[in-house]
Parts: structure tokens; sequence; C-alpha cells
């Protein structure tokens, strides 16, 4: 004898599946909704504060994960799976997690799917580990390290007296191009922050807004993020989606080779190490939020010449792939194929030279024309 | 008839299946065929061996990691077949074989039933991931030599700190595979077709793991339920990455709480005939 349930209440079991369902997709939409919208409550700050924040806080001790998400509207660009090729950083999401004492001792691991690459500095020490080649790679760095280069220390000029008078050249230096605010607070990893927003005043950059979302209560900076012009999601954003500031454990910042590891030895602390990046003959033309990059063209003959060489590497690959959604354009400067991004605009001409920015395509053909 | 008998009795019959013991079997030789073909290809421990997971290479500095590779490999295709057989069939099958009324007739209750079915599609799926593991481990340990660990993130750990993370990385697997059996029952309960459910996992799974490929799909990719699978790998970081873990925890549990209740609501409701 089966034991068959009235209707109603056979009905009514179906409300079990069904609450789960939405209480899970609330809990989701929630937690979305809470990590865009909420807005906590902060004393006010101007830009000129903010920027003297900054410019003051020396970063705490941490530990956290920082993520860098690329959507500049590219193409699918063939996958080769390491963190470090060129597709990778210009599509999709990338982790990062960060342990960091002082500048002379911290860790930044890259977590891949079973593989993995840390970069660990020790004091006069630091390690690169390549978990997909077993392999580590020791520098030694010069003993006495240049002065950490973070940004805003490098933009105040060394002669004020008072960090609020370097703020305020630097705000004077910048007026003329950008228009600098502070947006409505938000919250990144949990931590209240302010939001400091520069945005172009040229309307033919492409770039909307730039907006670096500052801690609180130490200044440190905690995300980044490049707006497209009327975009409402960033185009290019990294920062925190988790931060504690608390000391790493110290065996978090040390690393001996593995056994069975490939060990390779580079000296930096040679006379060398001021030396510029092999810039490739590229230079820039035009300055601030319209500055352009003319690359030469033997950087991207490959490309041009479509077939490429009897064995296209992974850059080939990418630019062909770029290259495909590119369309014909010309005029006085000449003619050539436009990518048009929502952040960035390339102009591969025929000539050879390529050029590219974040700006309009109109920059971009004036820059070949003045370069001619 | 108690519960702890009803479903000790079910266990039996699920375990004593030839084409269930068949099936544990396959999955202790998969471990075995990729060990002796690693030993066999002798790969360099500079990698470039070209191809699988990165850490294929490692194995030949230490057999525990032919349980991870073994573990990730089978975790693609072979293990959920296992997970997907018993738990398609576990109430297709009797309603199929007309044995579920006979079943029903014994004052069980619907959902007592339900839960020893699933109590023994858990039990299962914990069965084949230990065989996975256990026979890579024996397999490892006579092929290659074994000793002090060396963790994704170059860190040395010692053996029996490997081995323990190893008994993690097992359970982590095996609580994905409780999560597949979930939907695999919720699955069973909606057809009189042991087949056609085992298909719809295998389909479900195969398609959840084409579309967690698809880099344009990347924003979806934490939502599929084979998403989380191969993040076992944060055991295998130094130190562990806790919160990738319980992101996999909680999408397996999420999974299993909305195929279980409507595995319930469906089994307790629908008029059964046969």
């Amino acid at each position: 004898m089966v034991q068959v349930p009235r209707l109603s209440s056979r009905r009514a079991r179906w409300a079990v599946p069904a609450g789960a369902l939405v209480v899970t997709g609330g809990i989701l939409a929630g937690s979305l909704i809470t990590t865009a919208q909420a807005a906590p409550g902060l004393p006010a700050r101007t830009p000129a504060q903010l920027l003297v924040q900054v410019a003051s806080a020396t970063t705490p001790p941490l530990t956290g994960t920082v993520v860098e998400t690329a959507s500049f509207g590219l193409p699918s660009l063939p996958a080769t799976g390491s963190p470090t090729s060129l597709s990778s950083l210009l599509t999709g999401s990338h982790t990062i997690r960060v342990w960091y004492a002082s500048p002379q001792h911290f860790r930044l691991a890259v977590p891949q799917s079973l593989s993995e690459s840390d970069v660990i500095r020790d004091g006069g020490t630091a390690w690169l580990w390549q978990s997909t080649l077993n392999k580590v790679t020791k520098y030694t760095l010069p003993a006495h390290a240049p002065a950490e280069a973070t940004g805003p220390d490098q933009t105040v000029p060394a002669q004020p007296v008072t960090q609020q008078q370097a703020a305020q050249q630097v705000l004077a230096a910048v007026g003329p191009t950008t228009a600098v605010s502070v947006s409505s607070n938000v919250s990144v990893a949990g931590q209240a922050a302010y939001a400091l927003v520069l945005a172009p005043k040229d309307h033919r950059s492409l770039v909307g807004q730039v907006q670096i979302d500052v801690d609180a209560r130490n200044g440190v900076p905690l995300r980044l993020q490049v707006f497209a012009r009327g975009a409402s999601t960033p185009a290019f954003q990294v920062g925190y989606t988790a931060i504690q500031f608390v000391t790493p454990a110290a065996a978090d910042l040390t690393f001996t080779p593995p056994p069975g590891a490939t060990v390779t030895r580079e000296n930096l602390s040679g006379g060398d190490h001021g030396k510029a990046p092999d810039t490739n003959g590229v230079t820039t033309i035009g300055k601030d939020w319209l500055t352009v990059l003319r690359l030469p063209s033997a950087s991207l003959t490959p490309g041009v010449h479509g077939s490429g060489a009897a064995a296209p590497g992974e850059g080939d690959a990418v630019l062909n792939a770029l290259l495909g959604a590119a369309t014909p354009v010309h005029g006085a400067w000449g003619s050539g194929r436009l990518l048009r991004t929502s952040l960035v605009s390339v102009l591969i001409t025929d000539a050879g030279p390529a050029y590219v920015g974040a700006v309009e395509p109109s920059v971009l053909y004036a820059a070949a024309q003045s370069s001619h | 008839m108690s519960a702890a008998r009803f479903y000790n009795s079910e266990l039996r019959l699920v375990l004593l299946r030839r084409r269930n013991l068949l099936l544990l079997a396959v999955t202790a030789i998969f471990p075995l065929i990729i060990g002796i073909a690693l030993r066999l290809a002798a790969p360099h421990p500079d990698g470039g061996n070209g191809g699988g997971p990165a850490f294929f290479s490692q194995v030949a500095g230490n057999g525990v990691f032919l349980t991870f590779i073994a573990l990730s490999t089978l975790l693609i295709l072979v293990l959920p077949v296992v997970v997907a057989v018993v738990a398609g069939d576990s109430v297709a099958g009797e309603a199929g074989y007309g044995t579920l009324r006979y079943l029903l007739a014994v004052p069980a209750g619907r959902a007592r039933l339900l839960a020893v079915k699933y109590g023994v599609i858990v039990t299962f799926g914990l069965c084949a991931t230990f065989i996975v593991s256990v026979v890579a481990l024996l397999a490892g340990t006579v092929l290659f030599p074994v000793g002090p660990v060396t963790l994704l993130s170059g860190t040395t750990v010692s053996l029996a700190d490997g081995l323990l993370r190893l008994l993690f990385v097992t359970l982590y697997v095996a609580a994905a595979m409780a999560a597949l059996g979930a939907i695999g029952l919720a699955i069973s309960t909606l057809t009189e077709h042991a087949i056609g459910a085992i298909a719809a996992v295998m389909i479900l799974v195969v398609t959840s793991e084409v579309l967690d490929n698809v880099p344009q799909l990347a924003a979806i990719g934490p939502y599929l339920p084979t998403h989380w699978w191969l993040s076992f790998d944060a055991l295998l970081r130094a130190p562990a990455d806790t919160a990738t873990l319980l992101h996999g925890l909680l999408s397996f549990g999420v999974y299993a709480v909305l195929s279980g209740s409507f595995a319930w609501a469906r089994f307790t409701s629908a008029d059964i005939t046969s």
C-alpha cells in the first residue's frame, strides 16, 4: 500500500526547493549589491587632503588578495595559460596573493590551476619561483636599493615644506588637464575608503575617469579603476578583494629552493641597475591624457604581413587576432588599419609604424601626420 | 526497519552489484596506468613535458604527486561517471525495474528512503575517491622515490604534512562528488529510465566543464557546479588558500541543498505506480 499525500500538501512541498532557490539567489544578489553600493560614512575630505593622506602614508604590513580585471572589449585572444603572457594580461581576470611586511620583505604569489608563480623578496635576495618549470631564479639585489618608487612620491617635488603644499602643487600641475574630485565613499575588500577621481578635461581622451580608492584609516590605495568615456563599469581594474593589516608570518616571507628544482642566479647589484629598460625604439607623441605611443614597424612586422614567420610565436598569434578585428582606414596621413576598443585605439599604418593611445582615432591620425 | 539497517542493506546492494564493482575496479586501474606511463616516460625534473597538469613532471621527484595527478585527471570524467551511474540509477533504476513500490511498501517513508539513497551515493563517491588516492599513493611509492613534498608555492613540507594535505584533498574531492551525487539523485527522481538519468548527469557535467573554459563566460564560471572541483590545489599552496576552499565547499553545499530539496519535493509528491 503506497501512501500518497493529499494533493494540496503535495503541491506545498515544492515551496521548499523554491524557497531554497530564492534564498540562494537573494544572498547572491545581496552580496553583489552590498559590494557595489555600500557608502560608508567618513569625515569629508578635499582632494588636496586626500593627496596628502596618500603621499604621507607608509604601507603597513598586510596580507591580502589582489584581483586584476581587464575588459577592453578586445576580440578573444589565443589563450596561452601563462600568467605573464601578453594575451592573458589584456583579457580576463588575474589573482595575486600578497604578503607584505616592508619594502624589503614581501611575497607575491600568482596562483593558477594546479600551478603557481611566486616572487619573494627577502632582504638583499629576491626569488622567482615557477612551479610549471620547476625553476628558481635567485636575484642578488644591490645592498642599498634605490628608494621605492611609489606613485605619489614621484610626482611630489622635493622642495615643498609641508605635505599640504606638495598636494597643492600637484593639484595646480594637473589642473589644466585634469578635474580632480572626491566621489562618494566606497567599501573595498571590507575597508571603508575614499574615492579620488581624476577625469581628463580633453574630450578626445577615451578615458572617462580614473578612480583611486584610498583606505580611510591608513591612506593605502586599495583599488584603481579606469573607466572608458561614458562607461559605468571599469575597462581596467586592479584592487584588493581581501585585505588584513596584519604582519605576515615569517615563514611566508622566506624561500628555500626545493630539492630537484633548477636554480639560476642573477646578480643585480652591479652598476647597471639604474639603466632604463630598453624601449625598442618606442617614442611618445603628445602629453598627458593624449599621449600616443609610436611603435616602430619592426615590432609589428610579422602581424602586418599576415601569414607571419614559419613558426609564429605567441605574440604573433595575439597580433593576428587583433588585426582580424581592425578596420581599414585612410586619410591625409596615409592608410592603415584601425582597431578601436572602449579604452584604447590602435592605428597600424601601411607605412609601418603603429600608434597606440587611450585617445580618439583623430588624435592618432594627427600623430601619424606629424611624424611623417 | 531501523534507518541504520535500511542504509546497510541498501549499501550492500549497491556495493555488491557487479556493475558497480567493475566501476570501482576501473577507478583503481587508472592511477596504475598513469603511474606506469609516467615512470616509462621518465619526465625530466626540469619540466618541458608539454601538456597535462603542470605538476606532471614533479612526480619524478616524489611519488606522492601521483595522487594529485590521478585525482585531477580522473576528476574530469571518470569519477563523475562513477557517481553519475550510482546516483542516476538510485531512484530511476528501482522505478524502471518496478521494485520501487515494494520498497515504499515497507513502512519507511519516502523522505527516509531518499535520505538512505543519498547516504549510499555519498558513501560510494567517498569509496571511489579514496580508492583513487590510496592506489595512486601505493603506486607512487613503488614507482618513484618518496620524501618531503614540494608544494605548488615552492615550499617543501615534511612527508607527514604532505600526506595530511593529501587526506584533506581527498575529502574535498569526495565533497565535490557528494554534491554531484545530490544533483544525480534529483535527476533520478524525474524518470523511470536509469540510463536517461545517468546520461543527463554526464551531459550536465560536460556542459558545465565546457562553459567553465569559455573565457567570455568567465562571469558565470564561479556558479557552475564543476568550477570548484580542481580548487583542491588551494591545499597544495603555502599557506593553504582557505578562502578558495571555503568558496568551493560553499558551492558544493548550495548545490547539495538545492538538489536535495528538489529531489525531496519531487519524490514525496509524485505518483509512484511502478
